[in-house]
């Protein structure tokens, strides 16, 4: 993949409609970020704290949601009077950085734009089909696999014509007649066979960091969470392994101190007694297909190509020469069929860009009439023929 | 005043003649949403929903204090935005068993209004079980956050059949007016302590007014 802007990425590389349908990713995107932070607090590390002699988990909120939604709570942080009921620890989104610096934790891997992520490789579905025709194990009394048996005729060689519900093939192929090369095995062998590539496109890295406050009524309360917060660092860092929903590892860096700036126990006169401690955290992660809507899917699949083929043609009438194809002819060429996407109008396998030209007699006046008309290629071997008046004969191929 | 001369019955006879104040003469009225937290497809972690289900509107009798427009010129151009209070009276909620709570939506006129709070504004004598009125403060919702039907009235510079108020019929502690059930409860009358009134709901309707000009006082009586 070539360097290209940055806006045009996901449209130019994400066209198309090759996305692999019976295969996905989990995509991790903010959301999960923000979801893996919220879970860590709320459910991973647990806090909990005594009160009138029994435990009670204590409520996290992701600051904030909408009022109507605070209001009905399934799981209540107010009382009757809709007021607060603490402790709580409330985590609150801040920066989200997307330079190179990721909030100075950087990436483990590089951050500029990279090839896409080759994330399986197995054989196409197309390939049963393909093994079927080039018969790599050389089976004789097969009919859906491809033999010399099945020919009708010998002539033209290899053979010529098949028989009814039996297939076989013109390919220079040792293996459509039983040799001593064919390998009859049950293990794999795989070689001459169709293979799909997925990919993915190299991830966004992006670091969000979160301010994090415990909101206690009493100190003891507010030593049982931090004290359960420390515990539970891992390594030799202040950070704690998260995963998101859909399976991805990140970790969570912890910047300390624990800062009281919240509290007021140095004048609270006229207040209620406060005790807020609060820290931040940071966490690197990337945004990998994300499925929103207007987002094409990020997942592309390439089949390989076992065999390359080369052709040379000829025609009856006059070919001009090559000229780059103007709107209007593309329209013309696609005047009967339904375009989904702007790249179909591309030449694809089996069709030419030739502009033969077609002289026609009229019979009565004996005028004649210059025509110029795109043709379709004749390509048995794929098993089908375009009706053209103007058929471009295959001579000779040259196959690798 | 002491709850010796302030006894239940001032209490409701206070309570009635501010429900006669609002709902047989001035007439104004919000139209409420009460947002359906079940029906509502609310995110777990965020705590909110671009799609909020409402339960059925509910017609709310109430004073209004219409405030104008706020003209705000930002970075994103300029913009009106409408704040407004509407003074609910507490028993008036009671009787019909609706609990406003901030985050629903109302109309006043074509405007929706988010509740951003509504407080218990005030007491009756001091008497902390008898609440006075609630003052909701609504902050006006953009079409992304609350869309609903419309209810009149809006505006006279709209066309619709029910952007201006024809018809005004009194409720007078009656549980249905020509135009439907009221809800209206009055506690004194209730208690047997006074008699339903002889005649019903009055109306200031077109059918006051014979030369058809507009609408007018309409005595059922003289009909």
């Amino acid at each position: 993949m070539g360097h290209q802007i940055k806006g045009e990425k996901v449209i130019k590389d994400f066209d198309g409609n090759n996305a692999p349908e019976d295969f996905d990713i989990p995509s991790i995107g903010i959301e999960d970020i923000d979801r893996a932070i919220f879970e860590l607090f709320d459910k991973k590390l647990s806090f909990e704290v005594k009160h009138k002699g029994t435990l009670q988990k204590v409520p996290v909120i992701f600051a904030s949601g909408e009022r109507f939604a605070l209001t009905r709570r399934k799981n209540p942080i107010r009382d009757r009077e809709n007021t607060l009921i603490l402790p709580l620890i409330s985590i609150m989104r801040q920066n989200i950085d997307f330079s190179p610096s990721q909030s100075n934790k950087k990436t483990a891997i590089a951050f500029r734009e990279q090839e896409n992520y080759v994330i399986k490789y197995r054989l196409s579905e197309r390939d049963r089909k393909y093994q079927n025709i080039i018969n790599k194990q050389g089976i004789k009394h097969q009919d859906n696999v491809s033999s010399q048996r099945h020919f009708l005729s010998n002539t033209p060689a290899p053979g010529f014509g098949v028989k009814p519900d039996t297939i076989s093939t013109r390919r220079e192929n040792a293996n459509i007649q039983f040799s001593a090369g064919a390998k009859v095995s049950l293990g794999e062998q795989l070689g001459t066979n169709i293979f799909e590539v997925i990919q993915v496109p190299y991830p966004e890295f992006v670091a969000v960091t979160y301010d994090i406050v415990f909101w206690t009524q009493y100190m003891q309360q507010s030593n049982q969470m931090l004290e359960t917060l420390l515990v539970n660092f891992t390594g030799q860092g202040e950070e704690i392994p998260i995963v998101t929903m859909g399976g991805y590892e990140l970790v969570a860096f912890f910047s300390g101190p624990f800062s009281n700036s919240g509290t007021n126990l140095d004048n609270f006169t006229e207040d209620e007694r406060i005790i807020k401690h609060t820290f931040s955290v940071t966490i690197p992660g990337y945004i990998l297909n994300p499925k929103h809507p207007g987002m094409p899917k990020m997942v592309r699949s390439y089949v390989s190509a076992p065999n390359l083929s080369f052709g040379v043609y000829s025609g009856d009438a006059e070919s001009i020469n090559y000229q780059p194809e103007r709107k209007g002819e593309t329209v013309k060429r696609h005047v009967l069929e339904d375009l989904t996407n702007i790249k179909e109008h591309e030449l694809v396998r089996g069709e030419s860009r030739e502009i033969i030209q077609n002289t026609i007699i009229n019979p009565f006046t004996k005028s004649t009439k210059t025509e110029f008309s795109k043709i379709r290629t004749r390509n048995q071997r794929a098993g089908e023929t375009v009706a053209s008046s103007e058929i471009i004969e295959e001579i000779e191929r040259i196959e690798s | 005043m002491g709850r010796f001369f302030i006894t239940p019955r001032e209490i409701n006879f206070i309570n009635d003649t501010a429900k006669e104040l609002v709902k047989d003469v001035v007439g104004q009225k919000i139209y409420y949403f009460p947002i359906s937290e079940v029906k509502s497809k609310v995110h777990d972690v965020y705590e909110e929903s671009p799609d909020k289900v409402f339960e059925n509107p509910i017609e709310i009798d109430c004073l209004v204090k219409y405030q104008p427009q706020e003209i705000r010129t930002n970075r994103f151009g300029s913009e009106e935005y409408y704040t407004v209070e509407a003074y609910v009276q507490s028993r008036d909620l009671l009787d019909k068993g609706i609990e406003v709570l901030e985050g629903d939506f109302f109309s006043y006129g074509s405007t929706f209004f988010e509740v951003i709070k509504g407080p218990a504004t005030n007491t009756i004598f001091g008497q902390i079980e008898h609440k006075s009125y609630i003052t909701i403060t609504g902050k006006q919702s953009r079409k992304g956050q609350f869309l609903a039907k419309i209810f009149g009235p809006t505006s006279e510079a709209y066309s619709d059949a029910d952007a201006v108020q024809e018809t005004f019929v009194q409720q007078r502690g009656f549980d249905k007016n020509r135009l439907g059930e009221t809800g209206d409860v009055r506690q004194l009358r209730e208690n047997g302590v006074l008699e339903d009134p002889i005649t019903g709901p009055k109306e200031v309707s077109p059918k006051g007014d014979p030369r058809s000009v507009g609408s007018s006082f309409y005595d059922e009586g003289g009909d």
